[in-house]
């Protein structure tokens, strides 16, 4: 049985035993992945997939169930139903219109024209141009190059039907250098048409791994921090869930009910861009149309996010923010591209601005070492010391602690590097953030 | 799952450009959770996972394909492109199977319990945990299952069968007092179906949440610099898991990523250390009859009184080093080709007295509950959250402390260790890494470290 029969028998079923309405949210995607190593193909991954995760309106709640064998509509109904029954019993609201797509922004077809023998031209030249730019580069830890397709389409019994395609293509490279006893490696990619050039790619990935040879602790203590880009957009990742009304209601989100109060430095603004060229969609996994959400405006909390279910309970309009953590899960709240707004600052003005500090490349160990309830967080760090306004000598092996409800209101500048990370499901993006306090280092 | 004769078409389709080896990887997989909060039922949800991975070898590199459902033109079609996407000398020969059928032992299987049954154990655990004090704010459980069938045959005539079962109850407690919030997990799981719930205690699991929370919610920040740390058994051993544990992974050895290439018979652990990776050990939740690629599981002795002694191998990483395989090939699901992996791997136990190592500590950190972290195998540098912290001064517990976290080097903080205690301990946690997300016990008795990197926001205490 293929999709299209599941659906017409799942909702047949579905209104037959009783239930107000049956939807399906369906996912069809390809994905193509090749690792160049030493010269040769070391893998190539191909995958084309189906899902489908069935939701049922039943004595008034929601129940889901996700298959990928489209056989059983009828078990697919009953267990979505039983689950109804034990779902919290906060209403939660369907949406019935279906999207026009053609307002969206034009989307980056560079991904469709990829062939697999592309993606390995382009691997085989990274590394080569990897291994050519320095005689420290040993090898490549990791070294390939993907493209991923994917539509979307949901429909239900209200009326509901719309669908759209997305598609992202990018190369990445990991490559290892060493002097002496010691390695170092790096990790780094591009995306869209920019994931073309393997040489820009290469170049970039080794420079960042030979700039970390001789790296070591410093010592512990207070000093002035600069996030640099990439680890600015982590931190936004990390602590996202902060902003999700569904935390929020739940009391595991410090910012609740603070609509309206300053909660970061007048320099912060924060938008949630669903139609940003860099990763749009014109619908939330629930089907709502997308609409752009201010969060923070030059500080001041304007709202979080939210989906048609928490927005019923707060008593507002869906922002457009019903997330899926993959096909099978059920409607979250997710950030879709979650943007501190640029300054006008360059990196080098805010290191000459610091003057002597740590300036963070990297932070690790995010899903152990941060606590998105209350903020805290405990990083294993690395990066660069700062003086009298210049990068000095690259440091490893400490840890960053602080608030990050305390820093947003700490940052001092805000940078014009923004950094966005990779174009799958919510991507986030920061430039560099400059904190001259409230952050403390344990090193050596 | 599927016919013998579909699975030598596909076989043969998928050698039909190269390649001196293939495999089918074939999975039905039901899972269920419900989730409580603060006593009501909140989320219920069940899903069904079906699909195939086609995998085809070429010496040590591969092309995986795979495809959802397992309707013969899927699985032919996923075979025709793996061929497809292969440029190697033809090396098949003609496939003759070989059936084995495995299974864990379920003696309460998940499609024989309801939601209702699910609701009524974590309600159990809620009211405990709740019951503790009325600063607990919040108490979230969940109950998730997953019943696994698979099905692995490849060109070498395997075509064996086995089912395994892993069920996990998580309760987490939060805490609150004005604007301070503090959270206390408990969270074990095994190899086995709802019968797990005949031997764990969900109310006793429920209050030592909620006990910890309240410890932390009044706890001082952890002081920071260079300290012996005591770390207690149980989830203690996810310090072993990522400093070392990776880093004795074929996948991370066998190119050279690792700081324990080329130390075969070298010591590399203070000679109090010997560990081990057991995927063997009936129920526990790394157990496995077979791993992902069907090759038996065993007992692997890893490190032996500090000597190094074998590595955690996959089948392409153990022809990569040109040794035996250690049944340590797994895969998150059908949409991941494997490498090598932990099952159940720990510390075995040694002679110290745990009261001991405390009071002849000094000054330093002693580690009751660790949290997840996360390494790095090309450097060994590793990081990890403490859950829960206590500081201990002239070899005294002194306060509770919060916000800890422990760095270091994984090959440095093995040959620090001075004391083992005497009684292992297991704890199930999920490891995520190339072939995804999968079940692993972590383990070990009490131990100590010498000196480690402790970090935290406080002053001297």
């Amino acid at each position: 049985m293929r999709f299209d029969d599941f659906r017409a028998k799942a909702f047949k079923i579905a209104l037959e035993k009783g239930c107000e309405s049956a939807e399906l949210f369906m996912q069809d995607s390809e994905e193509t992945s090749i690792k160049v190593l030493e010269g040769k193909v070391d893998s190539y991954d191909y995958s084309h997939t189906t899902g489908a995760n069935l939701r049922v309106k039943h004595q008034g709640k929601d129940g889901y169930y996700y298959t990928e064998s489209f056989d059983d509509p009828e078990k697919a109904v009953i267990k979505a139903m039983d689950n109804a029954l034990f779902a919290s019993s906060d209403e939660h609201p369907w949406c019935s219109e279906s999207v026009d797509i053609y307002d969206m922004p034009e989307v980056d077809l560079t991904a469709e024209m990829m062939s697999p023998g592309d993606l390995i031209s382009l691997a085989l030249d990274a590394e080569k141009y990897a291994l050519e730019s320095d005689k420290r580069v040993l090898r490549m830890d990791y070294n390939g190059a993907s493209t991923f397709k994917q539509t979307t389409l949901i429909c239900n019994t209200l009326g509901q039907n719309s669908a759209y395609t997305k598609s992202a293509f990018f190369t990445a490279i990991s490559p290892i250098v060493g002097e002496g006893d010691e390695v170092r490696d790096s990790f780094a990619y591009l995306t869209g048409a920019d994931a073309r050039n393997s040489k820009v790619l290469a170049k970039t990935a080794t420079a960042m791994a030979i700039a970390k040879l001789g790296a070591k602790p410093v010592a512990g203590g207070d000093y002035k921090i600069i996030l640099q880009s990439k680890v600015a957009t982590d931190m936004l990742g990390i602590f996202c869930s902060q902003f999700s009304a569904e935390a929020a209601q739940k009391g595991l989100s410090p910012l609740a009910g603070k609509e309206g109060t300053m909660i970061a430095a007048p320099c912060v603004s924060i938008t949630d861009d669903p139609l940003h060229k860099y990763n749009p969609r014109p619908f939330d996994d629930e089907g709502v149309a997308s609409v752009v959400t201010p969060v923070i405006h030059k500080g001041k909390f304007i709202s979080l996010l939210h989906n048609l279910k928490t927005a019923k309970k707060a008593g507002v309009k869906s922002t457009s923010n019903a997330g899926r953590a993959g096909t099978a899960s059920g409607i979250g709240v997710a950030p879709s591209n979650f943007i501190l707004k640029e300054g006008d600052t360059s990196l080098e003005m805010m290191l000459r601005e610091m003057g002597d500090g740590l300036l963070i490349c990297e932070v690790a160990g995010q899903h152990a070492g941060a606590n998105a309830v209350t903020g805290d967080f405990s990083l294993m760090a690395s990066g660069f010391k700062v003086e009298n306004g210049k990068v000095t000598s690259p440091v490893d092996q400490i840890i960053i602690a602080g608030n990050f409800n305390r820093m947003l209101c700490d940052i001092e500048k805000v940078g014009n590097d923004t950094f966005f990370d990779l174009p799958l499901g919510s991507v986030f993006a920061s430039p560099s953030l400059y904190i001259p306090k409230g952050i403390k280092v344990s090193g050596e | 799952m599927i016919t013998q004769s579909l699975a030598q078409r596909a076989l043969d389709l998928a050698l039909s450009k190269g390649g001196d080896f293939a495999e089918l990887y074939i999975e039905d997989t039901e899972s269920n959770s419900l989730t409580m909060l603060n006593g009501d039922t909140d989320n219920a949800s069940s899903s069904r996972r079906v699909g195939c991975g086609v995998r085809v070898v070429s010496g040590t590199n591969y092309v995986y394909t795979y495809t959802a459902g397992l309707g013969e033109k899927d699985i032919l079609a996923a075979a025709q492109a793996a061929a497809d996407a292969t440029d190697a000398e033809k090396q098949a020969e003609a496939i003759e199977f070989e059936v084995k059928a495995f299974s864990a032992k379920i003696e309460k299987q998940a499609s024989d319990v309801d939601n209702s049954f699910r609701a009524k154990l974590l309600l159990d655990a809620h009211n405990a945990a709740k019951s503790v004090d009325s600063r607990i704010a919040q108490v979230k459980a969940v109950i998730a299952d997953t019943d696994k069938r698979v099905l692995i045959c490849n060109s070498e005539g395997l075509f064996a069968s086995d089912r395994r079962a892993n069920t996990r109850i998580r309760i987490q407690s939060i805490a609150r007092d004005g604007s301070e919030t503090q959270t206390g997990m408990a969270s074990p799981g095994k190899g086995c179906g709802y019968e797990l719930f005949d031997r764990i205690d969900v109310a006793r699991l429920g209050k030592q949440a909620s006990e910890m929370a309240i410890t932390m919610l009044t706890a001082p920040e952890c002081p920071s610099g260079r300290y012996p740390v005591v770390i207690d058994g149980g989830f203690g051993g996810v310090v072993f898991h990522e400093a070392c544990g990776h880093s004795l992974e074929t996948t991370a050895v066998s190119r050279g990523n690792s700081e324990f290439c080329g130390k075969l018979g070298q010591q590399i652990a203070s000679e109090k250390v010997t560990a081990i990776d057991d995927g063997t050990i009936p129920g526990e939740w790394g157990t496995l009859s077979i791993d992902d690629e069907g090759h038996p599981t065993q007992r692997n002795v890893l490190i032996e009184k500090g000597i190094l002694k074998g590595y955690m191998s996959d089948m392409i990483g153990a022809r990569r080093m040109g040794i035996a395989r250690s049944g340590n090939g797994r895969r998150q699901d059908y949409t991941f080709a494997p490498t090598s992996r932990m099952t159940n791997t720990f510390i075995a136990a040694g002679e110290d007295d745990d009261e001991e190592m405390i009071s002849t500590l000094g000054t330093g950190l002693y580690a009751k509950t660790m949290g997840g972290g996360s390494v790095n195998p090309l450097t060994g540098e590793f990081n990890f959250a403490v859950n829960e912290g206590y500081w201990v001064k002239d070899g005294k517990i002194v306060s509770a402390v919060r916000g800890a976290s422990l760095i270091g080097k994984g090959g440095e903080v093995l040959m620090n260790i001075d004391r083992v205690g005497k009684k292992v301990e297991l704890a199930a946690g999920v490891c995520g890494s190339v072939s995804g997300d999968v079940p692993t016990n972590v383990g070990q008795p009490r131990i100590r470290i010498k000196e480690l990197t402790v970090g935290g926001k406080g002053g001297a205490l």
